[in-house]
Parts: structure tokens; C-alpha cells; sequence
């Protein structure tokens, strides 16, 4: 008799789980071994040509897996064009970079491995140094079993990969507050989001709960010469649009946008009440439509910068480790 | 068996949850705090809210609320933003559910749902909530019925990136655009009443938005009269943009069916079929900006056109009944010989009466709460007269609640009966609907209304309106949808 009570109450709270559940992660499931080479390889400055820099270098566990700095540095000290994105839930993402050019992690961490400014590796001298290190051949060996060539770009790829998709954050305040538990936000925070989900700011439009991005290539105006997306797709109509950040672990890591300019959330916060790019000079025509003034008190932008706060979570902050297999000393922190 | 998935079913909930708490019917009496009752309030439950004004803006991201205005005659519970708050409504649990209030003077929005599965928002009166006036977003299984809302700077209902959406007998007027399906599938939007907005019923697709289409939507049985009022929307916005006197515009959409809508008096345009514009689609690589496969069927679009907005009158050399920009696949149209046409030439919808029946029965709607839609056998403007039994149809449904009227004027069989009335002063009389057909009791001289002191809302079956006449005087009303007909609009009540 209390079965279709039962179903109800169990339909009811799978019901309220729409909208608040991640999407599934995209490509391979990472195996522990997998991701336990990809952190080897993640602080292992025997990626860089020179055997200066690894991907730790600009994604340091202790700055959100950002770097701290408004433009990346790269090699030899080479000042990047765009600011370092966390890779928290990097994972989920359908398509990375800000230019949104790679579409699978696999696709994208060969990116800076082989930039001539970033890591800079070439491809063949890197193998032969990995192939040289006796951990690394056990490793891969264990990690790919039946691959005759399991020390190869495709494989460190895959490890690096399957490194990133364990670094999930979904476990912050806001997260225990959606799960039904209020007092997880303090009234400051839950009047955040409130404002985080108004028609008047429209931030949730972009920073689509729970991954708090969205798959989107738009321009909100930071005024800068960078072509974004349209270096990519070679339309014009694209100039200065970026792929949308998440905003998970947004507080380890100003400073902010594309290049870096804003640098604290009360700076981002400011930036949209004025009317993004609108208050800079860039015409509407060549933004989003919903960047314009946002009218909002001071208490409200404290409380839209607190709500960001709680969307901390470093659970999965991954371990550095005490050596790597190459020897190479790790990086200063 | 029946007690094993009963344990089953037990220990998958004590394991994934805690038991949940038992849903309530929570009661809020004027001067007590609503949002103080959805916080306290489990899983399920129902906040029935009394008559008054209340001065907040409600979140609710519980499971399963219904919130439920306890409307007694002309008296219901007011979610009042006055002009400093920033939404009246944000609901994030599902299924949400909300009817019977009145929301107005807020800044950004009315009502909206975010990601929501199961939407039925009823019987909500909204007037001056910014950008828009009920929106739900990213949401799915949406039911938005018998409201009204006006005064909204861009959409009066926004269904945005959403799915499965009846949209019906809903009365939109002067706003920028009055319904706007946007980024969604498999909308049906019927028998809603469209008037004085800058443009009347909107299905576009727009670019910047997560989900690149707006397939199979039906746009059938709306009045859309008259909606010339200039454009009062963020002029950067696309719909801010719109040209005043417009219709029915599908924009990019695909697969959508215009069919046997009323659409009369539009300056602009009657019924338009578009591309999204270059400008704005080489914004988004990913969507297909071209309109494909509309069929435009059955509906009266007369006597639009008549005083165009110059972009129209630039764009195809004049005010028009139709218009396609000659863009797309699969396109048609099937429209009475009197319609002006302009644009590229659009042939007719072959097979149009076979495949009319085969929509009509599409059997997407869930909205099983709603009255049984009624269908024209054919085109409205030569068949009233024999259509007249079909609408009015003897119901088995209780007798309305008449009480405290002096005096009761039926609505039934497109007639106000009796049309002319004369009371006492301080008399109060109520129209009761008789007719499946939805009509309202709107002041008004002639075919033009002025919606004072007479403004019912579209009043479906069995619904009663009451108005008390405190002054005296001859008071003229018309029903906005038939007001093309004599005995709907010229009725009088005469006030001694």
C-alpha cells in the first residue's frame, strides 16, 4: 500500500535533482593507474624542453591549478597572451581554451606540451627522455599493457587526461546548499545567488548552474587587440569572443578575464555593473546581448562576491609530489 | 514480489536519503513572510498564500512546492516588488507550481523557472516586471495557462532553451513582444489573446544561447489583434529592435505550424517567415539560421498592414498580411484571397486538410488539466455562423458560483445574453462563460477597446467575472478575440 507513496517521494527527489546534477564527464572514465602517471607526468618538468617548466608550473595546486599571474609566463620567461584557466572541471568541458579551439583534453594538453612558448617539447626528444627513465618504462608499460609503443604522445596525452578528470570540484558550500542543506550559505551568500539568478544581472544565463560555465563563444567587451574565437573560425562577427569560464574555485583565481585585467571579484562584479565592453567603447553590436548596466546597490555586489566565494571547493587538490621520476628538482612553489 | 521491491524500494531510500519529510499545506495570512514558508517547508508541500500585499521576493529551490494564491472574487494575494525589488519569483525545485497571484512592480522579472522539470504556472495576473513577465529557462514539461501580463519591456512569456510547453489561454497586451518561444522545442502555444503589444506572438532562434534550435512548435487558435504600440525595449536588445505592428513572427525556427489564428489590425504585419538576420547568425556558427519547413495554415490574417513601420515599408514596399523573405526549405502558407501578401511568393501547403488533422492530433500536450481545446472545422471567417453549435456545448460541470451578483449576463454562443443590461447603482453583475470558446468583458466603443473600467481576464469555461458599478452610466464592453463579431463587442450595462 505505500508503495506508490514510495515512488512518489523517490520521483520527487530524483526530480529535484534536474538542474543540479554535473552532465557526464566526456571521453575515457580515468583509471587510477592512469591518473597516477598523469600526476607524475602533470609535476614532471621532463615535459619542457629544457627541463625548466611542467604544467604545474602555470597550474599550481596553490593558486586553484591557476597561476596567480594576469598573463601566463611560459618559456624561458615568455610573457603568453591569455591568462591561465583553472583546470577544476576542465573535464567537463566540450571544448577548452579560451579560443574553445581544442575539443577533447586528450586534444588539448598537447597544446602547450608543444607550443614554442610554452613547454616547447619536441616530440620525439621527449619520448626518447622518457623512455630513458626506468619508472616512466615500468610505468607506461603497467599503465597501457599490450601497447608495443606505450611510452608515445598518444599515451601521455591520455595520462595527462585522465589526471585532469580527477580534478572535480563540485563538493563547495553552494553545492551542500542545493542539496537541500540552507545553512550551508550564510544570508549574505544565499542573497548572492539570489542576485547570481536575477533577471537583472543575468549572470546564471552564462554561468550555467552546476559547472557554472557554459558551452558559448560570446564577447563581453574586455577591451583588448585579441581575436579569441575568430582566430579559430575566421569570422569576423566572432572578434573578441572567448569560450565562458567556470566560476567553480573562481576565488583561488584572480586575476580575471582573458588577459588578466580585472583583478579582484569586486573588479568583475564592478566591470558588469557598468556595463562590460558598453562602458569601454566596444558597440553593442559586437557583444552579448544581455551586457549591459546592471543597477545594483554596493550591498548587492558584496553579496554577489560573497555568494562566488562559496563556490570553493579543493577537495580534489592533487598532492605535489615529493620527487618525479625524471629527478628533475620540482618548481619552487 | 510486491513486498520485495517494497523493501527495496525502502532501503535504496534510507540509503541515498534521509527520509523525507512529510509534505504539508502550509497557510501565510497577510502581514506574514511567504518566504519564511517555503524555507520551512518539506518536499511537496503546498503554501497557500490569503489575500494581501506582500512585499518580497521569493526563492524557492525546494522539490515539489506549489504556491497557491487563495483567490476569492476580486481579491488575491499581491507579490508586490514596488519598483525596488529584483524579482518576484525564482524557482529552481521541481516540479514547481504557482497560481492564483497577482505580481507587479519589479525590476528585472516576474516569475521565472530555472531548470525546471514540471512547470504549471495559473491564473497569475503580472503587470510591470521588467524584462519579462513569467520565463521559464532551461526548462521542460511547462504548462503557463489563463494568465495575464502586461507592461514588460521585452517578452510578456519567454519560454527560453526549454522543451514540451503549452502556452494557453493567456492574455498578453502592451508589451514589446507579448509571447516569445525562443530556443525551444515543441511548444504549443493556443488560444492565448495577443493585443496592443509592439508584436503579438514571437518563435525565433537566437544566437548566443546553448541550445541552437526551436523545432516543431505550434503557434494555433490565438487572437492576435491590433498590436501597433512602439517599441519601449532596450533598443540593444534583438527584441528591442522589433518594428511596432507586428503579428506573428517565425524567425529561423523550423518545423513550426501557424494555423487558424485570428490576426487582424497588426500595422506592420500579419504573419511573417524570416531568417535570423547575417549579422546577428554569424555571431553562432553552430545554428542554422534559415526558418525551414513552416506551414502557415488556415488563418484569418486580414486588414494588416495598414499603417507599416518604415523597416517593413522599406524591407517589401508596404504593409502586409503575410510575408516570407524567400529564405528556407519546406516552407508554406495557406491564407484567405483577401490577405495582402508581399515578400518572395510562398506557394500553398499541399495536402494541407490531411495533414492539418495529423497535428491537431499530435497528442503532445500533458496539459490533461486543460479544457478540451476546440477546433474550427474550417477557416473562421466563412464558418462562424455554422461553428456557433460547436462552441457552445451543455456541460456536466457544476453551475457556476453566482452568488452575491444582482444581476448575471451569460456569455454563450458568441453572445453577451442578454447584450444590453440596466441596473441600480452600486449593483454588482457577473458574466459567466458559458462557451468553450474563451472570450472577455472589456470596456471598450466599437471595436476599439479601452480596458476601463470592464477588464476581465480571458475567461475560459465556467469562469465568472464580477464588476460593481458604483457610478452611473452606460458602459460599453466588447470581448477582445470577437470583437470582429457584432454580438461580442457594442454590448452596454446602464447604471441608474
Amino acid at each position: 500500500m505505500r508503495l506508490p507513496f514510495l515512488a512518489a517521494a523517490l520521483a520527487l527527489a530524483a526530480a529535484s535533482a534536474f538542474g543540479r546534477d554535473f552532465p557526464a564527464m566526456p571521453g575515457e572514465p580515468p583509471t587510477p593507474e592512469r591518473a597516477a602517471l598523469g600526476r607524475l607526468l602533470f609535476f614532471d618538468p621532463v615535459l619542457s624542453r629544457d627541463g625548466s617548466l611542467s604544467c604545474a608550473h602555470c597550474h599550481r595546486p596553490d593558486r586553484g591549478l591557476a597561476d596567480g599571474l594576469a598573463r601566463a609566463r611560459g618559456f624561458r620567461g615568455a610573457v603568453l597572451q591569455r591568462n591561465t584557466p583553472t583546470l577544476y572541471n576542465a573535464a567537463f568541458k566540450a571544448r577548452l581554451m579560451w579560443d574553445r579551439r581544442a575539443s577533447s583534453l586528450e586534444e588539448q594538453v598537447l597544446l602547450p606540451l608543444l607550443a614554442e612558448d610554452e613547454l616547447n617539447a619536441d616530440p620525439r626528444e621527449l619520448l626518447a627522455k622518457l623512455a630513458a627513465v626506468p619508472a616512466y618504462r615500468a610505468q607506461f608499460a603497467a599503465v597501457f599493457p599490450g601497447d608495443a609503443n606505450a611510452i608515445s604522445l598518444a599515451n601521455v596525452a591520455r595520462s595527462l587526461a585522465a589526471f585532469e578528470r580527477t580534478l572535480v570540484s563540485r563538493a563547495s558550500r553552494y553545492d551542500r546548499y542545493a542539496r537541500g542543506e540552507r545553512e550551508a550559505l550564510s544570508a549574505s551568500e544565499r542573497n548572492g545567488l539570489t542576485l547570481f539568478r536575477s533577471l537583472t544581472t543575468r549572470c546564471f544565463e552564462c554561468h550555467r548552474l552546476p559547472t557554472f560555465d557554459a558551452p558559448l563563444a560570446l564577447s563581453i567587451g574586455v577591451p583588448s587587440g585579441d581575436l579569441g574565437v575568430s582566430a579559430i573560425s575566421g569570422l569576423s562577427a566572432q572578434r573578441g569572443f572567448f569560450g565562458v569560464p567556470t566560476l567553480r574555485n573562481v576565488a583561488l583565481t584572480a586575476p580575471y578575464m582573458h588577459d588578466g585585467s580585472l583583478a579582484t571579484l569586486e573588479d568583475v562584479v564592478a566591470f558588469y555593473r557598468e556595463g562590460g565592453g558598453l562602458a569601454q567603447g566596444v558597440p553593442a553590436a559586437r557583444l552579448h546581448e544581455f551586457i549591459r548596466p546592471i543597477e545594483m546597490s554596493d550591498a548587492e555586489a558584496a553579496d554577489l562576491v560573497a555568494f562566488l566565494r562559496a563556490l570553493t571547493d579543493e577537495s580534489a587538490r592533487p598532492e605535489v609530489p615529493e620527487r618525479v621520476p625524471s629527478g628533475l628538482p620540482l618548481l619552487a612553489p | 514480489m510486491t513486498s520485495r521491491i517494497r523493501c527495496a524500494s525502502l532501503t535504496l531510500l534510507c540509503g541515498l536519503f534521509t527520509l523525507p519529510a512529510l509534505a504539508e499545506t502550509i497557510r501565510v495570512r497577510a502581514g506574514e513572510s511567504i518566504q519564511r514558508a517555503i524555507e520551512k517547508a518539506p518536499p511537496g508541500s503546498v503554501i497557500e498564500v490569503e489575500a494581501g500585499t506582500y512585499h518580497e521576493a521569493l526563492v524557492v529551490d525546494t522539490a515539489g512546492i506549489t504556491l497557491r494564491g487563495l483567490v476569492s472574487g476580486a481579491k488575491r494575494p499581491v507579490l508586490d516588488g514596488k519598483g525596488k525589488l529584483n524579482d518576484g519569483v525564482i524557482a529552481s525545485g521541481s516540479p514547481f507550481t504557482m497560481s492564483g497571484f497577482a505580481v507587479q512592480h519589479y525590476k528585472g522579472n516576474g516569475v521565472t523557472t530555472q531548470q525546471v522539470d514540471g512547470v504549471t504556472l495559473t491564473d497569475l495576473v503580472i503587470d510591470d516586471t521588467g524584462l519579462y513577465g513569467v520565463y521559464p529557462i532551461q526548462s521542460r514539461n511547462i504548462e503557463i495557462t489563463h494568465c495575464s501580463v502586461t507592461r514588460i519591456s521585452d517578452a510578456g512569456i519567454y519560454v527560453g532553451e526549454s522543451e514540451r510547453a503549452v502556452v494557453a489561454y493567456n492574455a498578453v497586451f502592451g508589451n514589446v513582444a507579448g509571447i516569445e518561444i525562443e530556443n525551444t522545442n515543441d511548444a504549443d502555444v493556443h488560444d492565448n489573446v495577443a493585443y496592443d503589444n509592439t508584436a503579438g506572438i514571437l518563435v525565433f532562434v537566437l544566437p548566443g544561447k546553448v541550445l541552437k534550435e526551436a523545432k516543431r512548435n505550434r503557434v494555433h487558435h490565438n487572437w492576435v489583434l491590433h498590436n501597433n504600440t512602439p517599441n519601449f525595449g532596450d533598443p540593444d536588445a534583438i527584441v528591442g529592435q522589433l518594428p511596432y505592428g507586428m503579428g506573428i513572427l517565425v524567425m529561423g525556427a523550423d518545423d513550426t505550424v501557424v494555423e487558424d489564428n485570428w490576426v487582424r489590425g497588426n500595422h506592420s504585419s500579419g504573419i511573417g517567415v524570416i531568417r535570423l538576420a547575417r549579422e546577428e547568425s554569424a555571431k553562432d556558427p553552430e545554428l542554422e539560421p534559415l526558418a525551414d519547413g513552416t506551414r502557415v495554415l488556415f488563418n484569418y490574417a486580414v486588414g494588416n498592414g495598414t499603417k507599416p513601420h518604415p523597416t517593413i515599408e522599406k524591407r517589401y514596399g508596404g504593409g502586409l498580411d503575410f510575408a516570407w523573405d524567400g529564405t528556407g526549405k519546406g516552407n508554406c502558407v495557406s491564407l484567405p484571397d483577401s490577405s495582402l501578401r508581399r515578400g518572395v511568393p510562398l506557394g500553398p501547403c499541399r495536402n494541407a486538410s490531411g495533414a492539418r488533422r495529423d497535428e491537431s492530433a499530435g497528442g503532445r500536450r500533458s496539459a490533461a488539466a486543460l479544457p478540451e481545446r476546440r477546433t474550427l472545422a474550417a477557416p473562421p471567417s466563412a464558418h462562424h455562423a455554422s461553428a456557433l453549435d460547436a462552441l457552445f456545448v451543455a456541460s456536466d460541470a457544476p453551475p457556476p458560483d453566482l452568488s452575491g451578483a444582482d444581476a448575471v449576463v451569460h456569455i454563450r454562443a458568441m453572445s453577451y445574453q442578454p447584450k444590453h443590461l440596466r441596473v441600480k447603482r452600486g449593483a454588482t453583475v457577473a458574466w459567466v462563460n458559458d462557451d468553450l470558446a474563451v472570450h472577455t468583458v472589456t470596456s471598450g466603443h466599437e471595436r476599439t477597446p479601452t480596458f476601463a473600467p470592464l477588464q476581465s481576464p480571458v475567461m475560459t469555461r465556467g469562469q465568472v467575472f464580477r464588476h460593481a458599478f458604483h457610478e452611473a452610466g452606460r458602459f460599453e464592453y466588447l470581448c477582445l478575440p470577437h470583437m470582429d463579431q457584432l454580438p461580442m463587442r457594442e454590448a452596454t450595462v446602464t447604471v441608474e
